[in-house]
């Protein structure tokens, strides 16, 4: 099976899963995908459609989407440890 | 070596530009509310989802009460019968009570006639939500308006806080760190309480309020429909205050169907 193709089943599998599983394991699972796939945006659209089913505006989260700013983090985080460890295999 | 040539830093740059603008733009979005309007169509599109998901747990639960031995019903039979006594001759009292009070009110000029109930069913439940909201399968098509009280029989647990056209979310009560405010036992004490996520309430007073295990929390708007009974007292010796732990009388989790409070 290809790259694209398993990509695209986990794709529609965690698009499933945001309406059946709990939300911890929807979330775990985008974190996986994360370190399986290279640049995994579908993760952030996903976070994207998570906040728009269930997120309710409230000043304690200073009406903020915490679950997609928490995967963005996430993914920015994984980016910039991805390149450092490019680097040092360089020099 | 290899080194990146100019147009590949610049083409680079771009697309980091890009991508962190998209991202700005969708966070003002939601800031601001105008990503919303997407929400109905996907709860459009999760609706046979959600329902298909509720239907097979209530396919397996009936399996599992089926195949359960003959012995095990009856006397689980048995038990709901005599529970179902006990809490019939309590609810005379109860109803007794509420006429009574109804009546009182009225000679008072402040009846409550002028409310009305919807039954709605529960797609996605706090499990599934990781903001404690629930998603209810009706919407503007039933009159549901921004604001409605949600209840469970007489237990109030939350409030409509966007309508769509065939769905609704709720926010409950227990948000966590919303504060609300309470009135605690026969004296309506009213104190800020603070959701703690699942049903669960904390409160605090200072220690000289009386205040005991049990004690019934209402809304201080609407005094016949409960919030929650006091569960655990916390305070030591040393503190000028006391913390009150409450929570609704319900599984939020095994909930199936609410009613939507209408006043006109």
């Amino acid at each position: 099976m290809g790259s694209n193709t398993s990509r695209t089943i986990a794709g529609v599998l965690i698009f499933l899963g945001i309406f059946i599983l709990p939300w911890w394991l929807s979330i775990l699972l985008i974190l996986i995908s994360f370190f399986i796939f290279e640049l995994f945006y579908e993760g952030l659209f996903f976070g994207i459609v998570i906040d728009l089913l269930y997120f309710i505006p409230r000043e304690s989260f200073y009406n903020l989407p915490i679950v997609f700013i928490l995967l963005l983090l996430f993914f920015l985080l994984l980016r910039l440890l991805n390149k450092q460890l490019r680097m040092n295999n360089v020099f | 070596m290899a080194y990146l040539s100019k147009n590949n830093k610049k083409k680079d740059n771009k697309k980091k530009i890009f991508f962190f603008g998209v991202v700005l733009f969708l966070i003002a979005s939601f800031y601001f509310g105008g990503l919303f309007f997407l929400t109905g169509p996907l709860h459009y599109v999760g609706k046979p989802l959600w329902w298909l998901k509720n239907y097979s747990i209530e396919v397996v639960s009936n399996i599992s009460t089926t195949i359960q031995t003959r012995e095990k019903l009856s006397e689980e039979n048995r038990k709901l019968k005599n529970e179902l006594n006990q809490i019939n001759s309590q609810l005379l009292l109860h109803q007794l009570l509420l006429t009574e009070n109804n009546e009182l009110k009225k000679m008072l000029g402040r009846g409550d006639e002028n409310q009305n109930f919807v039954l709605a069913n529960i797609l996605a439940k706090p499990n599934l939500s990781p903001y404690d909201s629930l998603i209810l399968d009706i919407g503007r098509n039933h009159g549901i308006k921004k604001g409605d009280k949600v209840v469970v029989n007489n237990i109030v647990i939350g409030k409509i806080e966007d309508v769509y056209l065939k769905t609704a979310k709720v926010w409950l009560y227990s948000f966590p760190n919303e504060t609300l405010d309470v009135a605690i036992g026969f004296d309506k004490v009213i104190g800020s309480a603070e959701g703690k996520g699942g049903g669960n309430f904390e409160v605090k007073f200072p220690r000289e309020v009386p205040i005991k295990k049990g004690d019934v929390v209402v809304l201080p708007e609407m005094d016949l429909f409960i919030l929650g009974t006091v569960e655990s007292i916390l305070t030591t010796p040393e503190d000028s205050v006391q913390t009150i732990l409450f929570r609704i009388p319900i599984n939020i989790f095994e909930l199936r169907w609410v009613q939507i409070l209408q006043e006109q």
